[in-house]
């Protein structure tokens, strides 16, 4: 009778973990069908897309033989970090031009790989190929130097090719790394390039159909998208017990506990995952339901849909995804700054390097209409100055400071600037 | 005939002794709990185990979700084969290339790829 007894009160927690086991995989199961149902993707593999035309699978070789030959070398990135600089205060000491200009000719294979694959249509990598992914960063860098390079030499002709290889290179390296965001350096690029040298209309079309790309007004919820994908392929694929949890901030106590990797660890523990990757994967549902809004409600959705959560989500998943959302629409503002400036580049080159009187001219032979900005839901404002003039947003502030892009504060280690744009000299 | 009757009344067997039906009664009512105490352990268990086999067919369904086969591995395939000249043989080599292909990267994203993009962020 004892025994028994001993025996039923020792099988109740484990009755209690299969229920509760049973019930999380239900839930989790029943959020992926509605994920499913709406017609989103679950996975990364639903989101990218794989080479099929020969066109395609031209670019996927050039991209992928050109970041394998620009593979990196610590030298390069400390040279990168003192160019960054020099091109965050706008003043180019004297040698590292020449520095540059030595770094882009030894890796000339790679850049010439790149400028093949730049006009084709790049539709994925090849499956079993992304071991290149990690390169493709050299590689950007590296295209980044040759158009700095070229530009302080003032060849605008080759200058503009370069820009619009770095700038078709971009969602070559969002594809490889679909949460990754990286700092639109080659769009603060085309400030340099109109600057410092004088293109044709011709090389100028070209780069503005490259800006015109990258102008995406969903690009929030694309992002909020693969961020959904990449939690449930990694929380329920193979990466279950590493990746994901490190992704909820539960590491350290699993860790602790010594419960991490371990078989049994997992199992016990697997419940309370799931229960976690299901509240974050329907925090990230509804937040994303947030961004059907128009510009301007938009840019602040992602916070206010957050702040009315409740239970309030912690705040390690608030704080990456506002911050993130923050940066991407700030690079949406910029992109459609530099889209505009080109357009005024080209105006300018047809009619005797005069400015327009207004951002309305340009429509609709160098614009179909003027960009929104995404801080104000407005057209892009217009500040012409005695030697330069200066497209911009608002900016986070949502004020007008007369076009003011010096650093304002680093908030979560990203710039901030009062406006969000691009200023062009005069030449 | 009475007589008879009254011989064999004298030789025919006594019943049981009265307590024996008490004791055999008594003896049956604490064997029963014995054998039913095993029940709710046992119910547990089938509980347990059922819930476990309805978790598992649950996960099932949501790994078939992320396994189901890429619709462009096909494609890169036949188009590997076809580079390695075509016929079942170059769709086996081709099938398997992308295979050892696909866990090298595997391998390579476990090992490499967050110091890579830390570097990247360095800059």
């Amino acid at each position: 009778m004892r025994w028994s007894l001993a025996a039923f009160a020792l099988l109740i927690p484990v009755v209690v973990h299969a229920a509760w086991d049973y019930v999380e995989a239900r839930r989790l199961r029943q959020v992926v069908a509605e994920i499913r149902t709406r017609g989103e993707p679950i996975t990364l593999g639903d989101i990218r897309s794989r080479p099929v035309k020969d066109e395609g699978l031209r670019s996927d070789r050039y991209y992928r033989a050109a970041a394998a030959l620009a593979s990196n070398r610590p030298q390069e990135q400390s040279l990168f970090g003192r160019v960054r600089e020099a091109e965050r205060k706008g003043e180019w000491p004297a040698g590292l031009a020449d520095e540059v200009r030595h770094q882009t000719s030894e890796h000339e294979d790679a850049l010439q790989l790149l400028d093949r694959a730049a006009p084709l249509s790049f539709e994925g990598f090849s499956p079993g190929t992304q071991t290149a992914s990690p390169a493709l960063f050299p590689l950007a860098r590296l295209a980044g130097l040759r158009t700095i390079s070229l530009a302080l030499a003032g060849d605008g002709n080759r200058a503009t090719a370069s820009l619009y290889a770095e700038l078709r290179l971009r969602p070559v390296v969002e594809w490889a790394w679909p949460i990754f965001r990286a700092q639109v350096d080659e769009v603060d690029r085309v400030g340099l390039v109109l600057s410092a040298t004088h293109p044709p209309s011709t090389s100028l079309s070209r780069v503005g159909r490259a800006l015109a790309d990258l102008d995406r007004d969903d690009a929030l919820k694309q992002w909020f998208l693969r961020r959904r994908a990449a939690l449930l392929e990694s929380g329920l694929g193979s990466g279950r017990s590493g990746s994901t949890l490190a992704d909820l901030g539960q590491v350290g106590f699993f860790d602790r506990v010594g419960l991490r990797g371990a078989v049994l660890g997992q199992f016990l523990g697997r419940p309370w995952f799931e229960h976690e990757l299901r509240t974050w994967v329907e925090t990230l549902s509804t937040v994303m339901a947030a961004l059907d809004q128009p510009w301007p409600q938009r840019a602040g959705a992602v916070a206010t849909a957050y702040d009315a959560l409740t239970p309030p989500p912690d705040a390690q998943f608030r704080r990456p995804d506002v911050s993130i959302s923050k940066q991407i629409v700030d690079d949406l503002a910029l992109v459609r700054a530099a889209r505009v400036a080109v357009a005024i580049e080209q105006y300018r080159r047809e009619h005797t390097e005069a400015m327009p009187s207004r951002l309305d001219d340009l429509v609709p032979v160098y614009l179909a209409a003027v960009p929104v900005d995404p801080y104000s839901g407005q057209p892009l404002l217009l500040r012409t100055e005695a030697r330069s003039y200066a497209v911009y947003s608002l900016g986070p502030n949502r004020r007008d400071d007369s076009a003011d892009f010096t650093l304002f504060r680093f908030v979560q280690g990203a710039r901030e600037s009062r406006d969000v744009g691009l200023r062009i000299q005069y030449r | 005939m009475d007589d008879l009757e009254h011989q064999l009344r004298r030789y025919r067997p006594v019943g049981p002794p009265a307590e024996l039906r008490a004791r055999v009664v008594a003896a049956g009512r604490t064997g029963a709990p014995r054998r039913w105490a095993w029940v709710p352990s046992a119910a547990a268990m089938a509980a347990a185990f059922l819930f476990y086999v309805l978790a598992a067919s649950a996960r099932r369904d949501l790994t078939a979700e992320l396994t189901k086969a890429d619709r462009y591995r096909d494609v890169i395939v036949r188009a590997l084969a076809a580079d390695l000249g075509g016929g079942e043989e170059a769709s086996h080599v081709a099938a398997r290339l992308i295979e050892l292909n696909e866990a090298a990267d595997a391998a390579a994203g476990e090992r490499g790829t967050a110091l890579n993009v830390e570097d990247s962020w360095r800059d």
